[in-house]
Parts: C-alpha cells; structure tokens; sequence
C-alpha cells in the first residue's frame, strides 16, 4: 500500500510529465495552423504540382533541397512539406512523450491515434501528388488536417489541468445542454470547412462570382440565364485580368451556394449556443467573453469569405480564409470540450483530489 | 535513253498536275475574325520568378488569351473537320512536334499532334520547369525538367480534344493541344487564315475552336474544281 508521500511524488511526477505533454500539445496545435494557412497558400496559388515528384523533390531528399530553386510556386508546396514533416515529428515526439509517462491509457490511445492521422495526411499529400490532384483526394487531405486539428486541441484540452475547475463549476448547473450547442457548432463548422475544400477543390470559388447578391439576383434562380450571368462575367475577366476564368456548370454554381447557405447554419448554431449561454449564466462574464470571441471570428470569417470573391481570390485572401476556418473549429472545440469537462472522465480529477488530500 | 528521259519529264508533270489539282479542288479555306471591341489584355505578371522576369525587362510577356492580328483577326484559333473526314488510314509523321519553353512561355500556345506521333519538349531557359499536360483521354503528363534537361519525349495515343498544357512552377505558362488521327486541320497566325487541304468533294463539318471563346461549326460542301471558304466570327458571348 502506497503512502500518502509516494503518492504526492507520484502526482508531482504526472503533473510535470502533464505540463511537458500540455507544452507540446499546445505547440502542435500552433504549428498545425500553420501548416494548414501553408497547404491553403499552395491551392491558392495552384502549387500543388510545382514539385512533382514524391516522397523526394525533384530527386531530392527533401531536407536537402537547394534554397537556389525555391522560387515561384515551388517555394509554397516545398516550405508546405517541410512544415508538415516538423508536424510529423512533434506528434511523434509527443506519442513518445505520453508513451512513457502518462500512465492512462486513453491518452496514450489518442496521442496514438494523433500520430496515425498525421502519417495518414502526410501519405494522402503524397498521393495527391502522385495521383496529379484529383478532387477527392484533395479534398480528404484538405478535411483530414482539420480533423487532425480537432485531436490535438483534444489532447491539449486533456493536458490542461489549471482551467477545468474554473470553467467546470461555472457550468455545473446546465452542462449537458451547453455543451450540446457547443458541440453541434463545432460539427456544423467541421461540415462548412468540408464544403469549403469541396468548393475549393472542385475550382468553384468564383463559380458564384458577386457577393452577398449570387449571379445578379438576391433570390437565386439557379436557371440558365443565372449561369449564363456568371459565365459572361467569367469571360470578361479573363479578358480583362490575367485570371483563366473557364466556364463554370451549374453544379459548380450549386456547391458554391451550398456553402454560402450553410454558412447561415453556422450562424443558426452560434446563435442558439449564445442563447444557452445567456440563459443559463448570464452573470459569468469570462465565459461570455469567450463566445464573443467564437462570435467574432465568425463575423470576420464571412468578411474573409466576402473578401475572396470579391478580391478574385487573391491567394492570401482566400488562405486567411482557410486559417480563419480552422481557428473557429479549435476554438469551438476548446470551449466544447470545456463545457463538457472532459479530464473528469479521463482521471485527471481524481489524481487531482490525491494531491488535495 | 531518249525514252526515260521522256518518261520522267511525263511522270514529272503528270505528278505536279495532279498533286495541283488535289490541292486546288479539295480544300476549305477561310479567316477568323474577332467581332466586337477588342478587350485590353493586361501583360503576364513573371515577378513570382526573378529569373523569368528578367527575360522580360525590356518587353512584358504578353497575354495569349487572345492574340488579334489587323483587322481583329483571329490567331490561335484551331480549325478541323470535325464530320466527313475522308476514311482513309494516316499514319503518323516519323518527325516529333516541338513544344518549346523559352523566356518561361510555351511555343506554340496551341498545336496539334498525331496519335502516336512524338512530342519533343524542350527547355532552353536553363531553369527548372515543370511540364504538366492535362488530358481526360490520354495519360497525363507531370514531369520536371531541371535546368540541365533540356530536352525530354512523349506521345499520346488517343485521339482527343484540346487539352491545356501548364507549367505549375510559372501558374502563366499555358499551351493547349489537340490530339488527332488525321491531317485535316490548321491552326490559325495573326492574319487568321486557314487551309484544309486533301479533301475529296463532298460535305464536311468544319469546326474553329477558340481556348476561351468556344467553338463554332459550320457546314461547307467540296466541290471537284473548286475550293469551298467559310468564314468564322467570334465574340464576347
């Protein structure tokens, strides 16, 4: 039987393991936006071919590829593999990490699970590549990397031991029905970035090419005079900028909409989750301030959106998009995952209440 | 020795006469042209690679999209019989088409090719470039050629429509191709004039395709003795 002072050693030990697993985590989660704005900036600016050849550059290892010939669009989808394989390897330092001194299970099971996707994603880059780009696996690279995301927000949330108590007693009262709003908003965001790579990958971003009115008409008819509208406007560009603007179909003009209107579902979710919020605490203002805060990246994320079409997707425009994207799904995820108060469920609390005693 | 020498000179013009008539009864002439106001096409923006801009310092790379000569007419534009080809077997040239990357910009911006025939790609910039075809018929093309490859083959062997070329290094580079099995086509320079020649009479559907303005078709019939001419407009939709 264990005394009361090996038990504190033992907790003093999972605690700084914790803040070292945190630390780690918490990096991840920076760098993995990072790496996504990187993959956003080489669809942007139609990179994801300019090194053609995989896992090598242009027969390169790619750690020794020569700085001399980064340039134009090599220098997006080279810098975007180099990030990504420092991703790789923090993930597999923090499985390690976990691996040794995290004594639950779960965790380790999930920093495994954190390792297994990254080597999935850095595989699907690879055979997007080889496979010259096709749409569908464009678009599972794009939404893997936001799933990927959604893991390591998890893990750090789990290694954050200080904000749970804080946050937990706050929302004893109505928990389950906030962190039910909470998680539907984070899905709902997860299915818009969905269909925003679709959008992306199956080149409709201009397929609707004004913004808020869609081809003319504030009601659209999805008729031909519609797309002809748009295809006529298409052809001027080309014409006038140095934009290739083929013609579009109407099921390119029809993902397109999807995502304009789902991005009203996003608002719909945000605003019944603000609804809970206020009903249930309205005198909690750290909590609130953190909805704002969803609520504002939210707003600047349509700006974002508004600004891609009406900047013809100006590569940086639409990355900053792409970004934006991704830090409203950790953030709604984060404050999901407080809601819920998961490190109850995984045993943090009751080492926690060990170290109390 | 009187009598091959007669022979020959028979042979000779009897070959001329014929190859004449051939050329003279059997062909589809004609002129692209460009209705409208002709749009300002702003030159290509190279700034993304030192190298390729400082190919253009005196004079920007132009925009290809579309390239009028006097009188808007029309160069670039593809022009094939598209229905009632003669049925007749072609093999392909034993000479490859050349697809050159100079000054980071394909020549020439639209080419045919035979199925089967070679296609010589060469890069005499000395820089890295990356040659990517993008067939929906035929197998894509997606290969580097490094600064000191400077030339590399390929061929595709189907029949296919136009196709666009790019260069995913240099997203300003574009060439487009069009894989046939037969000689019927031409493709238009800036005076916008085409001749089909080798056809026998009878009906033919010729088609012009522009890489952004679309197709257009019309009917011509053959006559023996004398060469039909159709004349094409394109504008902005």
């Amino acid at each position: 039987m264990a005394t009361v002072a090996e038990d504190i050693t033992s907790i003093t030990q999972v605690e700084s393991g914790m803040m070292v697993s945190r630390l780690v985590a918490r990096t991840l989660c920076a760098f993995t936006l990072v790496l996504i704005f990187m993959g956003a900036l080489v669809k942007s600016h139609e990179a994801g071919l300019s090194v053609p050849d995989w896992p090598t550059t242009y027969g390169y290892n790619m750690f020794m590829f020569p700085p001399s010939e980064w340039r134009a669009n090599v220098f997006y989808e080279h810098t975007h593999r180099l990030v990504a394989s420092l991703v790789g390897i923090i993930t597999l330092f923090l499985f390690c990490w976990v691996a040794l001194h995290d004594r639950r299970n779960s965790i380790r099971w999930f920093a495994f699970a954190a390792l297994a996707v990254v080597a999935l994603q850095g595989v699907l880059g690879g055979l997007t590549v080889l496979y010259l780009l096709p749409a569908y696996l464009s678009v599972a690279h794009g939404v893997l990397a936001q799933s990927y995301l959604l893991l390591i927000v998890f893990l750090a949330r789990i290694f954050s031991a200080n904000v749970a108590p804080q946050w937990g007693s706050v929302f004893k009262p109505d928990t389950e029905r906030t962190a039910h709003w909470a998680i539907g908003l984070t899905v709902v965001v997860w299915i818009q970035l969905l269909l925003g790579a679709i959008v992306r990958h199956t080149e409709s971003g201009l397929a609707i090419p004004d913004f808020p009115a869609m081809g003319g008409q504030w009601l659209p008819m999805f008729d031909d005079a519609m797309l002809s509208r748009i295809n006529e406007w298409r052809l001027d560009q080309t014409l006038s900028s140095n934009a290739f603007l083929p013609d579009v179909s109407m099921e390119q003009v029809a993902i397109h909409a999807i995502h304009r209107f789902w991005a009203l579902v996003v608002l719909a979710a945000y605003a019944g989750l603000l609804r809970k919020i206020w009903k249930c605490r309205p005198s909690n203002l750290k909590f609130k301030k953190a909805a704002l805060g969803i609520g504002i990246l939210i707003a600047i994320q349509i700006a974002l959106g508004a600004f891609t079409i009406t900047t013809q997707r100006l590569p940086l425009v639409a990355s900053l998009h792409v970004l934006t994207g991704a830090v409203l799904l950790a953030a709604s995820w984060y404050y999901a995952l407080e809601a819920i108060q998961l490190p109850s469920y995984f045993g943090h609390e009751k080492s926690r209440a060990v170290l109390t005693e | 020795m009187r009598t091959s020498w007669y022979r020959v000179g028979v042979s000779c013009v009897a070959a001329v006469m014929l190859s004449g008539m051939q050329a003279w009864a059997g062909s589809v002439t004609g002129t692209i042209k460009f209705d409208g106001q002709p749009p300002a096409l702003k030159p290509l923006d190279t700034t993304a690679d030192p190298v390729c801009h400082s190919k253009h310092k005196d004079k920007s790379l132009p925009n290809e999209v579309l390239v009028l000569g006097s009188g808007q007419t029309m160069a670039n534009v593809l022009v094939r019989v598209t229905k009632g080809a003669p049925a007749k077997d072609h093999p392909a040239p034993t000479d490859p088409v050349i697809l050159t990357q100079e000054g980071c910009r394909y020549a020439p911006h639209v080419f045919v090719i035979r199925a089967g025939q070679s296609l010589k790609v060469l890069n005499p910039d000395g820089i890295l470039h990356n040659v990517h075809s993008l067939p929906k018929t035929n197998t894509a093309l997606n290969k580097a050629m490094p600064a000191n490859l400077t030339e590399m083959e390929t061929k595709f062997d189907k029949v296919e429509e136009p196709f666009a070329f790019k260069c995913d290094i240099h997203p300003w580079m574009q060439a487009w191709c069009f894989v046939t099995d037969n000689p019927y086509y031409s493709i238009t320079k800036e005076d916008g004039l085409f001749n089909i020649d080798g056809l026998d009479a009878g009906e033919y559907e010729i088609t012009a395709w522009h890489e952004r303005l679309g197709t257009k078709t019309e009917t011509v019939t053959v006559k023996d003795g004398e060469p039909a001419k159709v004349d094409f407009a394109f504008a902005k939709k």
